[in-house]
């Protein structure tokens, strides 16, 4: 799908405007269980074993008063996705201890049998839920807002670590992923708001896709207030109509009961 | 009540109230209401002893008490304020120094009193159909038989569903309220940039409308420190719950949504009161988390199912329904729609910035107003987000007989959670009046739900 | 570890006695008037085909169905709609809707790939489209339940039954025999009219593929085929009898509940 291939190729443009000392990248081409085997932590449904208080926060990711962005792009031409790499603007996690960072994402998937009707499956990769231990997205609806344990921290939690176990998931989540790379922006709310810039009209793009897919499964989700238009319009005269009968039926009845009533009196 | 509202009905027809008897009427309604709540307060006192939990009860309807005393004594002496409701940027009111009332409190708040029952039929023999939401014909009922607070000002809502803005055309004819000054926001139907910047420009226009018709404004300092305590209040409603996420969670229907969503915006918003009874909730429910305490603290109690009422509470007849799903079932409704609510901080850089967010949040993230207003894509968005961070067993769509907007839905939120492999009941009920649909009727559809899925 | 579970339904008992995880005996027996009965007699047979000799070597009961109230044995009991939809998914991993015609009620179950129900719809208020219905169109037409079924009698031309109540049903076909209607035209009238009552429900709970046919009426080749023509999929054909899924869904489940409760005691232990 070339939808998000501009996107994609947005975000490399961007990566490559931030090369310098601030910038980290590595690749990881390791196969699903290297990767697992490679990190500290448990990942899969039900690694984080509760939640992550503010107490037990060692490092706060994406305040939305910090700066925040995340988005999912994907497309079926795996060649433009760096399988395994994770690049890291910013400081990283080990170092910010106590810090609420900024914090923009951008995950990029690649599958060859990737389609429209997958867009909204796929935006589902990117709530975490309990599947990576010390690392909880709090729930916010517009952004990416994220805690890291003190516990995990204390083992060496890292960025790359988060990116390895993502990509881990994902391709063992959905086989049908074959390319992953990611995106970490910490380096200041001015960047992370330059990424989302780059990247802002991806999400009514998706939106647009989606109401695609719904239609497809036989649902409207957005509603045309030009009646002439719907092919239910009809249905909606006829009941109205019922309902102006059913009224005017009740009210001769009550009158004539009242009618009746009133001679009875008299 | 019912033989007080047929006397205002006839009344009425006879001869139009006047702005004096309406005040009076209103004023009258107005206290029986406060009176019904000061008694909740002082059986809550004695509860005291039980747990924290009651003490937050206390607190909430001290702050809502202190809301209704300001209002009776505005009526009484002549002083401004403003009908409103939670979507209207009420840290705006706020920041004026205006106090103000939530047009649809009563079913909101009081759904549970006594004389509710009476109201409703009521509402029905002045004229109002019976398929018209409860929650929308209670407060005409109240304005049309002159038992609503004159307001001042009044600011409308013309979102999430037909009902209100049938309320505001209520509000242009009734003899009474036709000269109250009335503003409602134009809700755009997308949700994109332009669509918040214009919003922004609605709150603009209806805070001049405000100034002009109360003569009171705001600093950008008061705003900006009005706003700060907002964010203050909204972050710790945030952490409590991220604490709900938790299994078991740490409190029940009890407390929770209902409650944080009425402090934090149906009686005084920004205000350091409601900062303090967050974070007195976030205490106690960090300390039930910590020592993994659920709904119900009792050893032969255990957490078997967690629900996502996707919907306001039954508050017509919570209690009937509630303590009995927790009981009978170990179904803990971990969140519901009003406790959702995944605020947009307010950025208090400055006039515009705390405006621009302000439009976020009323248009984006109130609830009701974020899932109906627009596209059904957001229903079927927020079930997927919470079913995953609230590890969610069940999702209900209550289906109350207002909501026939969200019935359209009901297709999309089914097949949503089929996608995602959690079972879906919708019910088909009337939140506030338990005899549209019996309680005994929702308990057995709700029973039979829950053994044919497995789940007990 | 060895498991039963016992499903007693209007018509007929059935019960299914698990080893280790596989099939080891199943039975299916006309209900008695009393289920206590019923489950005893139907059990022991399916202990017997298993080549156990007593039910003190099943390590776990579970009941389900009408009756499952009355077995004092079992250690709980549960909902048919679950049961079913597990034991079916069981037999074929990809079901993802089960369509259950039973004595007395039916049901259209949608089953998510880990075979919990996602929802489900069921008619036991009334004896249109469940066995009782055939039971009644066999009487009327005087040819047998294996009548209404075979395939060689199903006609190319379905008459129309435009009675849902099988009351009245009954009465409209003595009255098409009379008027000389062919009898398979008939019949297949009558499958056709509980396939159409079928599909109502099952749209309402969702067509997902794969989709099975459960129950004793899943053995009417007769309604299968109408079903299919309605839904316009195939129904997935079931590598064990059909009516046996209530009793193997809820065998299953008293393995699983069988394991926790192991589990649990030896963490117990351990502490």
């Amino acid at each position: 799908m070339a939808a998000f291939d501009g996107y994609i190729k947005a975000t490399h443009d961007f990566i490559q405007s931030m090369q310098g000392d601030n910038c980290t990248q590595t690749v990881h081409r390791d196969t699903v269980d290297e990767l697992r085997a490679s990190i500290p932590i448990k990942i899969g449904k039900g690694a984080m074993q509760g939640i992550i208080m503010r107490g037990n926060t060692f490092v706060e990711l994406g305040n939305p008063l910090a700066g925040s962005t995340s988005h999912l792009l994907w497309t079926e031409n795996c060649s433009l996705i760096q399988d395994g790499r994770i690049t890291l603007i910013g400081p990283d996690i080990d170092t910010a201890e106590g810090q609420s960072l900024p914090f923009g994402q951008i995950l990029m998937v690649g599958g060859e049998a990737l389609k429209n009707q997958d867009h909204e499956q796929l935006q589902q990769i990117n709530i975490i839920g309990d599947q990576i231990e010390g690392y909880m997205l709090r729930s916010s609806a517009e952004n990416i807002w994220a805690r890291v344990s003190r516990d995990v921290a204390s083992r060496e939690f890292t960025f790359e670590t988060l990116g390895k176990a993502m990509i881990a998931l994902i391709k063992s989540n959905r086989p049908d992923i074959t390319s992953v790379e990611i995106l970490f922006v910490t380096s200041g709310k001015k960047d992370v708001e330059e990424l989302a810039d780059s990247v802002s009209s991806a999400k009514s793009l998706g939106s647009d896709i989606l109401k695609e897919a719904w239609k497809e499964r036989g649902y409207d989700v957005d509603c045309d207030f030009d009646c002439s238009t719907c092919h239910d319009e009809e249905v909606c005269d006829d009941i109205r109509d019922t309902i102006v009968q059913i009224k005017q039926k009740e009210r001769s009845e009550n009158a004539a009961e009242e009618d009746i009533i009133a001679t009875s009196n008299k | 009540m019912t033989t007080e509202a047929n006397t205002a009905v006839e009344e009425q027809e006879a001869k139009p109230l006047t702005t004096e008897e309406a005040k009076e009427r209103a004023l009258a309604r107005y206290k029986v209401e406060r009176d019904y709540f000061t008694e909740n307060r002082e059986a809550a006192k004695l509860m005291v002893e039980i747990g924290p939990e009651w003490q937050l009860q206390v607190q909430l309807l001290d702050i809502m008490l202190d809301a209704k005393e300001v209002i009776i004594d505005c009526v009484e002496n002549d002083k401004p304020f403003i009908a409103g409701y939670f979507c209207n940027a009420p840290e705006l009111f706020h920041a004026m120094d205006l106090p103000w009332y939530m047009i649809m409190e009563t079913p909101f708040l009081a759904a549970s009193a006594p004389y509710l029952e009476g109201d409703t039929d009521a509402s029905v023999e002045i004229g109002m159909s019976q398929d018209l939401c409860t929650a929308i014909r209670l407060p005409i009922y109240y304005i049309e038989t002159g038992q609503m607070p004159l307001p001042t000002v009044a600011i409308g809502l013309l979102t999430p569903c037909d009902g209100t803005p049938m309320l505001e055309q209520v509000i242009q004819h009734n003899s009474a309220w036709k000269d109250v000054p009335i503003y409602s926001c134009d809700p755009p139907y997308t949700s994109d940039e332009r669509a918040v910047n214009y919003y922004a420009e609605e709150l603009h226009r209806m805070a001049d409308h405000i100034t002009e018709h109360t003569k009171h404004t705001y600093s950008v300092d008061r705003l900006r420190e009005v706003c700060e305590e907002s964010n203050k209040t909204y972050s710790l409603w945030q952490e409590y719950n991220e604490l709900r996420r938790n299994v078991p969670c740490p409190h029940g229907w009890e407390i929770g949504g209902a409650q944080a969503f009425a402090i934090s915006q149906c009686f005084v918003a920004g205000d350091p009161r409601c900062t303090a009874w967050f974070e007195k909730l976030l205490e106690v429910g960090e300390e039930r988390v910590a020592k993994g305490i659920g709904a119900i603290d009792r050893p032969d109690w255990e957490e078997k199912i967690r629900i996502f009422w996707f919907d306001i509470m039954p508050y017509g007849w919570v209690f009937e329904f509630m303590p009995w799903m927790e009981e009978e079932f170990g179904a803990v409704v971990v969140m519901d729609m009003f406790g959702n609510f995944p605020y947009t901080m307010i950025d208090t850089t400055s006039e515009e910035t705390m405006y621009h967010s302000l439009a976020k949040r009323n248009l984006l993230d109130a609830p009701m107003i974020r899932q109906a207003r627009g596209t059904a894509e957001n229903f079927a968005g927020d079930i997927r987000r919470i079913v995953e961070d609230y590890k969610i067993d069940v999702v209900v769509w209550p289906g109350h007989m207002g909501h026939k907007d969200g019935a359209a839905t009901v297709g999309i939120m089914r097949d949503t959670c089929r996608d995602l492999g959690v079972p879906f009941l919708h019910v088909g009920l009337d939140l506030y009046d338990k005899r549209y649909t019996s309680v005994e009727e929702v308990k057995e559809q709700t029973a039979d739900f829950f053994r044919g899925m497995g789940l007990a | 570890m060895i498991v039963a579970g016992i499903d007693l339904g209007s018509a007929t008992g059935k019960a299914v006695v698990m080893k280790n995880g596989e099939i080891a005996g199943a039975a299916v027996l006309s209900s008695t008037t009393n289920p206590h009965n019923t489950a005893e007699l139907v059990l022991n047979q399916a202990i017997e085909k298993a080549g156990l000799s007593s039910i003190n070597q099943i390590d776990n009961i579970i009941s389900t169905g009408y009756g499952r109230l009355n077995i004092s044995y079992a250690e709980d009991n549960l909902s048919e709609i679950s049961c079913h939809a597990k034991g079916a998914h069981w037999m074929v991993p990809s079901i993802r809707t089960v369509i259950d015609v039973g004595g007395q009620d039916c049901k259209v179950i949608s089953v998510s790939p880990k075979g919990t129900v996602l929802e489900f719809k069921m008619n036991d208020r009334c004896a249109a489209g469940t066995g009782r219905f055939f039971e009644a169109m066999a009487r009327a037409l005087c040819c047998g339940l294996d009548g209404i079924s075979a395939m060689e009698n199903q006609g190319d031309d379905p008459c129309p039954i435009s009675n849902q109540c099988s009351v009245f049903a009954e009465s409209e076909v003595v009255t098409l025999v009379n008027d000389g209607i062919k009898l398979e035209d008939i019949i297949a009238g009558i499958n056709m009219s509980v396939a159409s009552r079928l599909t109502s429900m099952s749209r309402r709970v969702g067509i997902v593929d794969e989709v099975a046919l459960t129950g004793g009426c899943s053995k009417n080749l007769g309604l299968a085929a109408a079903l299919e023509k309605k839904i316009k999929t195939k129904i997935v054909h079931l590598p064990y009898d059909p009516q046996i899924a209530g009793a193997l869904g809820a065998s299953l489940f008293a393995a699983e509940r069988l394991e926790l409760r192991l589990q649990n005691e030896k963490e117990a232990v351990n502490q």
